[in-house]
């Protein structure tokens, strides 16, 4: 058995249901190819949730979860990606918007780890000289 | 003195950069060659640097708010936490460009290169090794 078949299946209308009922959890779900096209899903938590081929495009993901999520192939585009958590998720193939331009991911996406973030944002934090 | 016309060269810029100055605002600087050159923490609102060598340069922080980089070199530049709201940079090569944390919203981007440039999405970084493709 693969862990994907022990993952909970649920399609979007569930989600959205239980969104709306204030449930956030949702977990090692499997979401694979589930339409959430616009859909307000703020403060969810997909972290370890399958989102294979899923399509959030247009979706406000503000402070939503997806860390160790399989966004492979998962359809990001115009949404804003920077009050997500997304640690250990997988992008391959994803599309995503940058500037003003969609970009399909193709090959693998390696993630930084921690060490050059932490040089990086000691050198950042230094005072702007400027005035 | 009109800023708007002025035109300086890449050792003035620098010399300038050495003394202090952090304001290039509004200037003229297309094509000029700044490979590697160590222009952190400057502004650069609205300047022409079309077409300029910024291969390598430490642009950390600077502010390209409304600037012109279309065709500008800027393989392997630093551009963490670089504000690049509504620049143009069609056809500019952003080759393993550094963009940790830097504004890209409303960036004209069309034709630009990012293979392997480093981005963050949400809290972690990532860098995209091969293609990037733009969506059909």
């Amino acid at each position: 058995m693969t862990k994907q078949t022990k993952k909970k299946r649920l399609i979007a209308e569930d989600v959205l249901h239980l969104y709306a009922q204030g449930e956030r959890d949702f977990r090692n779900t499997n979401l694979d190819g589930t339409y959430f096209v616009g859909a307000d899903l703020r403060g969810a938590d997909f972290s370890y949730a399958s989102l294979r081929g899923a399509d959030l495009s247009n979706a406000n993901l503000t402070n939503t979860d997806f860390t160790g999520a399989d966004l492979t192939g998962a359809n990001l585009s115009n949404t804003n990606l920077t009050y997500i958590s997304i640690y250990g998720a997988d992008l391959s193939d994803a599309i995503i918007t940058i500037g003003n331009m969609d970009v399909i991911i193709k090959g693998s996406v390696e993630q930084i780890e921690g060490e050059r973030n932490g040089q990086k944002n000691k050198k950042a934090n230094r005072k702007r000289t400027f005035e | 003195m009109d800023k708007k016309t002025k035109k300086l060269t890449a050792k003035e810029l620098l010399s300038r950069y050495r003394k202090g100055e952090r304001d290039f605002s509004h200037l003229n600087l297309s094509g000029l060659n700044l490979k590697n050159a160590s222009l952190g923490f400057a502004y650069f609102t609205g300047s022409n640097l079309a077409n300029a060598n910024l291969e390598g340069a430490d642009l950390e922080l600077s502010n390209f708010i409304g600037a012109d980089l279309s065709g500008a070199n800027l393989k392997e530049a630093d551009l963490t936490q670089a504000d690049l709201i509504g620049a143009e940079l069609k056809d500019a090569d952003l080759r393993k460009a550094d963009l940790r944390g830097a504004k890209l919203e409303y960036a004209g981007l069309f034709k630009a290169k990012l293979d392997d440039a480093i981005i963050r999405l949400g809290n972690s970084d990532f860098v995209i090794k091969g293609k990037w493709n733009r969506r059909k």
